[in-house]
């Protein structure tokens, strides 16, 4: 009874020292993570928005791809957080590699040290395992839509091998119009992947719908281009690693993109 | 399949003289809340287990098994001490990878029809990287502490060393280990 007691108060003595994460499966979804919450970083976004109410240009950075390297996450934000003029930041997705726990958490760690809003769309990798539960419960909806010094940002899924009927296109269009009461200056769109090869008219339907600029991630490298007969802007955004990042500046008139790799050029789409 | 099916060969072409048998039983350690493992240690050092185990229902998702096929070396250094009356035999290291498989319907052991071939790993699967400290009482009984990380924490704190020992305590080794408690009964 005696050496039961001694093992009993050695493993108890080794849980409070030790301050155990007694993980029971890889694919646990309980997150500990309020940095990339959706509604807490609206709020936080509305309340720069009403600080810098007469100031009608700012800038927005965009990143994407960070999965399996935090550390180059951390140094980006870090960079970006250095960046007076960039308002907020735009992740494209790919949080994680294989969707579990303790990568969105690793994400969520790396990320913390930002010192703006960052507002996240899924990637197909995030959507794995459990990953798109940890996302809703986590981070917030697929999609969503916020508008910000009358420039409406709107974020959708196009993750296809991971959700059924996906981009929910009604939903973008209705997200797209403008109403009667409504002043709108740009309408910018967000998603994690590029137009399909398989739907080689969506950019068109984009057009259509209003958006006047699009940003992607995904493919890990930089690419900027257009359809010449649609001119509507399609800019990808690398990956995190060793310190890659977009730049959109924003003016009542103007929608420019900034390559950062990790200092940033101005660059112009490219027609297709 | 193949490696299962190697794996039960090579644990069952090992003469039974050479080697003993053992029950092991451990609760978490990304194994399951409980995760029952029949052992069979050859040369002294090695040891080759098959196992299930059982993760409760969680928030949001069912409950689910999980099957692995372990290979653990433990090398032969020990250290008697008697505590209590009792004379215990600390073997201070052991080192195991565990090939887990998850049963449920929310991940996949082989990537579904609409998603191209080679495009992710199936998520069903996943490695675990392990080190165990071993306790064994005198009448065959062995409790031991585990230390596991998972196979993409161990790729990302190779890539991301810095980053873990930055933002985690010990080394960063806080980010990524999970811990586990069990015991082994020889047979």
């Amino acid at each position: 009874m005696t050496l039961i007691k001694n093992i009993m108060l050695a493993t108890i003595t080794s849980l409070l020292i030790s301050s155990c994460r007694f993980d029971i499966s890889p694919w646990e979804n309980d997150v500990n993570c309020d940095t990339l919450n959706l509604e807490a970083n609206l709020e936080w976004l509305n309340l720069i928005e009403k600080r810098y109410k007469d100031k009608t240009d700012f800038s927005v950075a965009v990143i994407g791809d960070p999965q399996q390297y935090p550390g180059d996450l951390e140094l980006t934000i870090k960079k970006i957080n250095k960046i007076n003029k960039v308002d907020f930041v735009l992740l494209l997705g790919d949080l994680t590699e294989t969707g579990v726990e303790k990568e969105y958490e690793w994400t969520c760690k790396a990320v913390s040290h930002t010192s703006k809003p960052i507002l996240s769309v899924i990637g197909n990798h995030d959507a794995l395992a459990y990953g798109r539960v940890i996302w809703l419960d986590t981070i917030g909806p697929f999609d969503y839509s916020f508008t910000y010094k009358n420039t409406k940002f709107i974020a959708y899924n196009d993750n296809k091998y991971e959700f059924e009927n996906v981009p929910d296109k009604e939903w973008i269009a209705n997200e797209a119009l403008i109403s009667s009461d409504e002043t709108r200056l740009h309408t910018i769109g967000m998603s994690h992947i590029e137009p399909w090869d398989v739907e080689p008219t969506l950019t068109d339907e984009l057009k259509l719908m209003g958006f006047d600029q699009m940003l992607h991630a995904h493919n890990h490298k930089f690419a900027y281009w257009q359809k010449s007969s649609v001119e509507l802007p399609h800019f990808i955004t690398a990956d995190t690693r060793d310190v890659k990042f977009g730049i959109m500046n924003i003016t009542p008139d103007s929608i420019s993109i900034e390559q950062c790799d990790p200092e940033c050029v101005p660059i112009l789409p490219v027609n297709r | 399949m193949r490696i299962l099916l190697l794996f039960i060969s090579l644990l069952f072409s090992v003469p039974s003289k050479s080697g003993e048998q053992q029950l092991e039983f451990q609760t978490s350690g990304l194994v399951g809340l409980g995760h029952a493992f029949y052992s069979y240690t050859f040369i002294n050092k090695h040891t080759l287990s098959i196992g299930a185990g059982y993760v409760p229902e969680l928030a949001d998702h069912d409950d689910m098994t999980l099957l692995s096929l372990k290979y653990r070396y433990t090398p032969t250094k020990s250290y008697p001490f008697i505590s209590m009356g009792q004379e215990i035999m600390w073997k201070p290291y052991s080192f195991s990878v565990t090939v887990l498989r998850g049963e449920d319907n929310d991940i996949y052991k082989t990537l579904p029809d609409d998603i191209p071939k080679d495009y992710y790993l199936p998520s069903a699967r996943r490695v675990i990287f392990s080190m165990q400290t071993n306790f064994v009482l005198q009448d065959g009984v062995e409790f031991y502490w585990d230390w596991s990380v998972l196979d993409i924490g161990l790729i990302n704190y190779v890539r991301n060393f810095e980053f873990y020992r930055d933002n985690y305590r010990f080394l960063g080794l806080e980010g990524i280990l999970s811990y586990g408690i069990g015991f082994r009964v020889d047979l």
